[in-house]
């Protein structure tokens, strides 16, 4: 089975995105999606009765309810006199009757008031259990501060197509927070192996499992070891982390904590699309050449890779080339990289660009028009530099997109099913096939060009009897309840004053 | 501990999810948002009427009484159809000590157009069923003919009693324990519909309703609770000398039989014409499953679940399937480590109860029918029942499917033994 399309499958069955465009949920479902990837790991949510059940299903861990949670209960009375007695008696009792390697305990908004001294307890705790009791420390109350969001654009905006983006820390992301512990609980001080990384396994777009054994292959033919992959490992693993000489990381703020104390340098890749492509893939891996100290084998490698894909990648970009596509997108900062990955690195060639930003945008992430004009600034100048020489409009009226797709063979659009009543075939959204070896991006460029081979508009798709809001995607647009309880959320948390 | 239920605010928000011209104001953290959302979000896709003040850090060093207002401000004029808004405070709002219900009365009396119902529900100081009971309660005042002076849905013109009367041609009932996130409650609720068709008026059924149904509910002849909201049958007793009668959520034809019956004794109305019809279907019901019906008679089984639905469950199970129910109990009233205690003590092959019980029933080996909140990994898109002889033969479909799509013993009859 293709990974990239069972994830598809497998992970959005679940309607999770539609509950992210009213809100968020509470960070500790970033903290259990990264302890779930921890074998012979339970987590004890130290809060009341409803955490412990409602967390179980998180939209993180999509495969199903989280099962190895367990749940401290605490009742009016730990909220006066603390909880500590309870979490004395059920550590070890999970410690005896589950056997795990790792207990985490877990803050939640009731315990983080409280400020019982969970660290104090299990420092006392420790001696009387066999798992390693790990206290997840909250860097934030509730949930990640929105400021992220707004940092991202900003920093977007400054930057011109060709700097890789860093990105926020995200502070306060329940994820990081549980990494934070096992650089600052877990993992002890090791001899470096010079030639060897650890990858962070979190958040590699559909597929990601086989992207980053494929990476790892690629890595081993440069001579290169995965000492780790972080969090998708066991405690063992998790303490001899530092003996890698280079950390690949998606987050960053763990990986600044375990370069202070173990002086493991990291290479962040912040954005999939900024690495997209021969270049981007020849960056990468360059970049940790030269990062181990190995810069001409590695080059070495990518020269023999690029040579040995070239014919195949022209193949492809011979199907494409006499076409005309059509993409359709509502966001306004990745649009150079875009750009970058369709035009110059897939080879598609735009005739046309539809830009339908969200009408709110300024609004709810705080950009000025300086900013904006920055964003747009960007865009022509990704037009320039990947020779683009598409048509880009900006919000079109009905008459205007007809006329545009009516001159269009093909609509890249992200699978949105808005599109799809304008009988063109659309393409699937390729982009979360950014990968990290030659012959997946290979395979990748041929499966585009024989989507463009066969693909015949579906003449009675049932999805067109619906009206899908153009931005906001799954909401429709006639779905007044929903929207309503969307807005609330924009009027009570994204524009708070703060 | 692993719940087998959430808590107060879970419950509250649970319970008032199902009127349809209502909004909820949570005001607590935005997992407590999400959380209530997420677990009943597969039985009502498209209904979203709820929203978070978004208590944050701030607000628990300053205080978060400012997001009342602003909560109630935005959420009437974003829901102008709303005629009450419910707002449900949960842990935070308490343990800083907020006077919430304070905020609540200030915006009320600036806004007496608005009708504003609060809900005290910190997570920590109660269930599920504490949150469900407190809710429904809630629904007291906008009950015409309730001693209070807010028996009127404000933005309605004319008195609610007026506007609201039920013309008495035929016996009716109110319901109350089920909710809207209940898997195939909505269903139910229209088979029930046309089952009583001509024959008994369904009120008000507080997990798919009115206002104006609820304002209509204290001139019912009776109310009907199914495990949960005796706590407001018990007042609209007193209070409008409404009688109650508990029952079990009627699964199977003779659960369905003794659920008649009892309505037919109480309010003098005649199903035997139903009861004939389902008895027939029932035996076209048994011809087709016959031979599964056999399969399952005698065999060990558990059943969890909430209040409104276990018993009634366990019923159809034991009494009409003839399976020998040797575990399981009330979801507020236990755990799951619990639940892992009794089932390696148990003889039990078959398990009914919620996806949360999926990962147990994999590592027993057991087969489980999804038929009680939460299920989050199952959906119904038709309008199936689960009510009735046609309620009655889905269920027995979905315990043999359930078994049958177990690869069992795949590898060999006796691969165990090449280990």
């Amino acid at each position: 089975m293709n990974e990239y399309y069972s994830d598809m499958l497998f992970l959005d069955m679940k309607p999770f995105t539609l509950l992210h465009r009213l809100g968020v949920n509470g960070k500790q479902s970033g903290s259990l999606a990264a302890i779930q990837e921890i074998p012979h790991a339970v987590t004890v949510m130290y809060g009341p009765r409803g955490c412990g059940f409602h967390y179980r299903n998180t939209v993180r861990v999509r495969s199903g309810p989280v099962a190895n949670l367990e749940c401290a209960g605490l009742t009016d009375r730990d909220v006066i006199f603390g909880g500590e007695r309870k979490l004395r008696r059920l550590l070890p009792e999970i410690d005896r009757t589950k056997k795990p390697e790792m207990i985490f305990i877990l803050p939640t908004v009731v315990s983080d008031v409280i400020n019982d001294d969970l660290y104090g307890i299990a420092q006392d705790m420790q001696a009387e259990v066999k798992a390693k009791l790990v206290i997840v420390k909250s860097q934030a109350f509730s949930h990640m501060d929105k400021t992220n969001s707004r940092k991202n654009i900003a920093e977007r905006a400054r930057q011109n197509c060709k700097q890789k983006f860093s990105g926020a820390d995200y502070r306060g992301c329940g994820y990081v927070e549980v990494m934070n512990a096992l650089v600052d609980q877990v993992m002890e001080p090791q001899a470096k192996d010079p030639l060897s990384i650890n990858i962070e396994s979190f958040i590699w777009g559909y597929g990601g499992t086989e992207k980053l054994k494929r990476m790892s292959g690629l890595l081993a033919s440069m001579g290169i070891r995965v000492n780790a992959f972080l969090p998708a490992a066991g405690l063992e693993q998790i303490r001899q982390m530092p003996r890698a000489a280079l950390n690949l990381v998606r987050r960053k703020k763990w990986a600044m904590a375990m370069e202070e104390t173990f002086g493991t340098p990291y290479l962040h890749v912040a954005d999939l699309y900024q690495w997209h492509g021969l270049d981007g893939m020849r960056e990468l891996y360059e970049t940790i050449g030269r990062m181990l100290g190995i810069l001409p084998r590695v080059q070495a490698v990518l020269d023999e890779e690029e040579a040995r894909i070239r014919p195949l990648l022209e193949e492809s970009k011979q199907v494409l080339s006499g076409h005309r596509f059509c993409l359709i997108t509502n966001s306004l900062s990745a649009l150079p990289e875009l750009i970058k990955c369709y035009e110059a690195d897939d080879g598609v060639p735009l005739r046309h660009i539809l830009l339908i930003p969200n009408p709110n945008f300024q609004r709810d992430f705080a950009v000025d028009s300086v900013m904006m004009e920055r964003l747009y600034g960007r865009i022509r100048e990704a037009m320039e530099l990947y020779h683009c020489h598409a048509d880009l409009t900006v919000d079109p009226s009905a008459e205007q997109m007809q006329k545009i797709i009516d001159d269009s063979e093909f609509l890249i659009c992200g699978s949105h099913p808005r599109y799809a009543q304008f009988g063109k075939p659309v393409m699937p959204g390729f982009l979360d096939r950014v990968v990290f070896d030659y012959d997946s991006f290979a395979e990748v460029a041929a499966e585009f060009a024989a989507r463009v081979r066969q693909q015949e508009p579906p003449g009675h798709l049932l999805l067109n009897r619906m009206e899908y809001d153009p931005v906001f995607y799954p909401l429709r647009t006639d779905d007044s309840n929903t929207w309503a309880s969307r807005e609330m959320y924009t009027r009570m948390w994204r524009l708070r004053k703060r | 501990m692993k719940p087998m239920s959430g808590c107060a605010l879970i419950g509250a928000a649970r319970a008032l999810s199902g009127i349809r011209d209502g909004a909820v104001l949570q005001h607590s953290v935005v997992g407590c948002h999400w959380g209530s959302l997420a677990a009943g979000m597969l039985q009502q896709p498209d209904d979203f009427r709820q929203a978070s003040t978004v208590v944050y850090e701030e607000n628990v060093i300053q205080g978060g009484t400012e997001l009342i207002p602003q909560g109630l401000d935005n959420i009437t004029q974003l829901y102008p159809d709303a005629k009450v808004i419910f707002v449900i405070s949960g842990c935070i709002p308490n343990m800083i000590g907020d006077d919430t219900e304070s905020a609540v009365d200030r915006w009320q009396e600036e806004h007496p157009e608005h009708t504003v119902l609060y809900i005290p529900a910190p997570g920590y100081a109660g269930n599920e069923n504490d949150g469900i009971e407190r809710a429904l309660l809630a629904l007291l005042p906008l009950m015409a003919g309730h001693e209070t002076a807010e028996n009127e849905i404000k933005r309605e013109t004319g008195s609610a009693a007026d506007q609201n009367f039920v013309s008495k041609k035929l016996p009716t009932v109110n319901i109350l324990g089920i909710m809207a996130s209940d898997p195939y409650s909505i269903n139910d609720l229209q088979y029930l519909r046309r089952l009583f068709a001509g024959k008994l008026e369904i009120l008000c059924a507080s997990h798919q309703c009115t206002t104006k149904e609820i304002s209509r509910m204290g001139q019912a002849d009776m109310n009907i609770v199914f495990g949960r909201g005796e706590k407001l049958a018990k007042i609209m007793w007193e209070q409008f000398g409404i009688p109650y009668l508990r029952c079990e959520y009627p699964y199977g034809i003779q659960g369905m039989r003794m659920f008649l019956q009892k309505l037919e004794e109480c309010l003098s109305v005649d199903f035997s014409e139903e009861i004939r019809k389902m008895e027939k279907e029932a035996d076209r019901v048994v011809r087709y499953s016959g031979m599964y019906l056999t399969t399952l008679y005698l065999l060990p089984a558990v059943v969890t679940g909430d209040r409104a639905h276990r018993p009634g469950m366990k019923r159809f199970l034991q009494d009409e399937l003839g399976m020998d129910v040797t575990a399981g109990f009330d979801a507020d009233a236990g755990d799951q480590d619990q639940l892992e205690t009794e089932l390696q003590h148990s003889n039990a092959v078959l398990l009914l109860g919620s996806s949360f019980e999926a990962e147990l029933a994999e590592r027993f080996s057991l087969p489980l029918v999804r038929y009680v909140y939460p299920v989050v990994d199952e959906v119904c898109l038709t309008r199936q029942t689960l009510l009735g002889a046609e309620g009655t033969a889905y269920l027995v479909q979905q315990i043999v499917n359930a078994v049958m799509r177990v690869r069992y013993k795949a590898e060999g009859i006796f691969r165990a033994l090449r280990d």
